[in-house]
């Protein structure tokens, strides 16, 4: 009796965890489009109204996920005091610090880190480049990640709940 | 008067020295020159500062923090040789240009800043505020002149300021100020930082002609003030702006009332007496200026 409740127990755990997994995936797809619609946010805006940077911040804060509104927050603050740093290492200090709360990978961090090369420097359409260059190497990176979203959630469930069987195997 | 916004553009290495500067209250222009040592311009006294020259770096870093990592934001008046920052005070730029069609486009090296600190000298139009006034809710078509550099940006602010505002018996009047050099309303990020009163609308960084035109067409203003008319452009549309019921209060330069009479426009003006009061703004070395108000005839009447 016990060693069947065992059982289910472990099940439920690998299942817990595999579900763990497949929301964790679900979590990197959506913070990719997040950044990618940040930086197309930022590349438009900087190129039409031409306003500062911190202003062009705190607008894209208003329509992004609560993760990203503290990342920007943290940004535009940053900038606000003038404290010494340049506008890309204010950029950079931020991505990285939220980087995990973001559930970006290293890769998305380095192309959204390469997105803001140009801030500071006086050339709009460097700027712009710099953000387009990177929002299209993300754009490749959904692309993939959407495509393997599917089997990679299938393969994290059917790895934990096998895992969870070999465990009662083991135990057994 | 509004320091901080002053102390934060500079290094933070000398933040502490200028801060102390500011806190004496007499300074009215901080010179920063690539090399050089700092100098301040106390009243009529210069100060140079002992804290080391300044570097590249901390130009370009006063830069930044001027601009709030944004050049981009700030080209159009960097190419106009100055930028107005928080507080209303103005960093003119100076260094090596860059040309595009032969025209100023922006700076390749900013290597010298002048950082003019801001003072508003309200109440400044009291003597002729009244004088202005054709009935209780119209004012004269008024012209303010002077030399160069003897306060008719600052006249021109305070009236705009008292007639917004308005004053017993007189109520408020709805004003549109054309701003094309941010100088009057020292527009930062769009929102003005002197004191233009509650019924003022500005337009800034467009040119006069066009200003005025937009002006008429939507803001419906009582009264359009500008500053520094002098193109035939502009005085064509102001000559349009005085048949559509607005009144107009500008400033102009010139030497003299003389002067100001040999320019064909202002003539043809006094002589139709569309122009109807005139105020010549005559500086006077450490004292407040002198204001003269004339009428359409070129009688002085105060």
């Amino acid at each position: 009796m016990l060693k069947g409740i065992g059982a289910v127990l472990i099940l439920c755990a690998a299942l817990g965890y595999g579900m763990y997994r497949r929301h964790e995936i679900e979590a990197h797809v959506e913070a990719v489009e997040m950044a990618e619609h940040l930086l197309l946010m930022i590349q438009k805006n900087i190129g039409y109204t031409r306003r500062p940077l911190d202003q062009i911040l705190t607008e894209a804060e208003m329509k992004m996920p609560s993760g990203w509104q503290r990342m920007l927050q943290g940004m535009c603050r940053q900038m606000r005091e003038l404290d010494g740093q340049s506008g890309y290492e204010i950029w950079c200090e931020g991505l990285k610090q939220y980087q995990l709360e973001l559930h970006l990978e290293a890769e998305e961090l380095q192309w959204m880190m390469e997105g803001g090369k140009g801030f500071g420097s006086c050339d709009l359409n460097l700027q712009q480049a710099f953000l387009h260059l990177s929002q299209e190497r993300l754009e490749e990176i959904y692309k993939n990640i959407w495509r393997e979203k599917k089997e990679r959630e299938y393969v994290s469930l059917c790895l934990s709940l096998a895992a969870g069987i070999a465990v009662i195997l083991l135990l057994c | 008067m509004r320091m901080q916004e002053i102390v934060e553009i500079f290094p933070r290495g000398r933040r502490q020295i200028i801060q102390k500067i500011l806190e004496g209250g007499k300074a009215e222009e901080i010179r920063v020159r690539v090399g050089q040592q700092i100098c301040v311009r106390e009243l009529d006294q210069e100060r140079v500062l002992t804290d080391g020259p300044m570097q590249m770096d901390e130009i370009n870093e006063m830069l930044s923090y001027i601009t709030r990592y944004s050049l981009y934001a700030f080209e159009t008046q960097m190419a106009q040789g100055f930028i107005t920052i928080r507080g209303g005070h103005r960093i003119g730029i100076g260094g090596q240009v860059l040309l595009e069609a032969g025209k100023v486009r922006n700076f390749s090296y900013v290597t010298f800043l002048n950082v003019r600190i801001a003072t508003e000298r309200i109440g400044c139009c009291k003597k002729v505020l009244m004088d202005l006034y054709q009935s209780r809710r119209r004012i004269y078509n008024t012209i303010l002149f002077s030399a160069p550099g003897a306060g008719k940006t600052t006249l021109l602010r305070d009236c705009v300021r008292a007639l917004s505002q308005g004053t017993a018996g007189y109520p408020g009047q709805q004003i549109a100020l054309i701003d094309e050099r941010y100088e009057v309303a020292a527009g930062y990020c769009g929102v003005p930082q002197n004191q233009l009163g509650p019924r003022t609308d500005v337009i800034m960084g467009c040119s006069k002609p066009e200003g005025m035109e937009m002006a008429l067409r939507s803001l419906a203003p009582q009264i359009i003030a500008v500053d520094e008319l002098g193109g035939a452009k502009d005085m064509e549309c102001v000559q349009r702006a005085f048949y559509c019921g607005c009144s107009l209060l500008g400033t102009m330069h010139a030497g003299g009332m003389e002067e100001l009479c040999q320019k064909p426009q202002i003539r043809q003006w006094m002589q139709t007496e569309v122009l109807q009061r005139i105020v010549e703004i005559r500086r006077r070395p450490g004292k407040s200026p002198d204001l003269c108000v004339y009428d359409a005839r070129g009688r002085c009447i105060c």
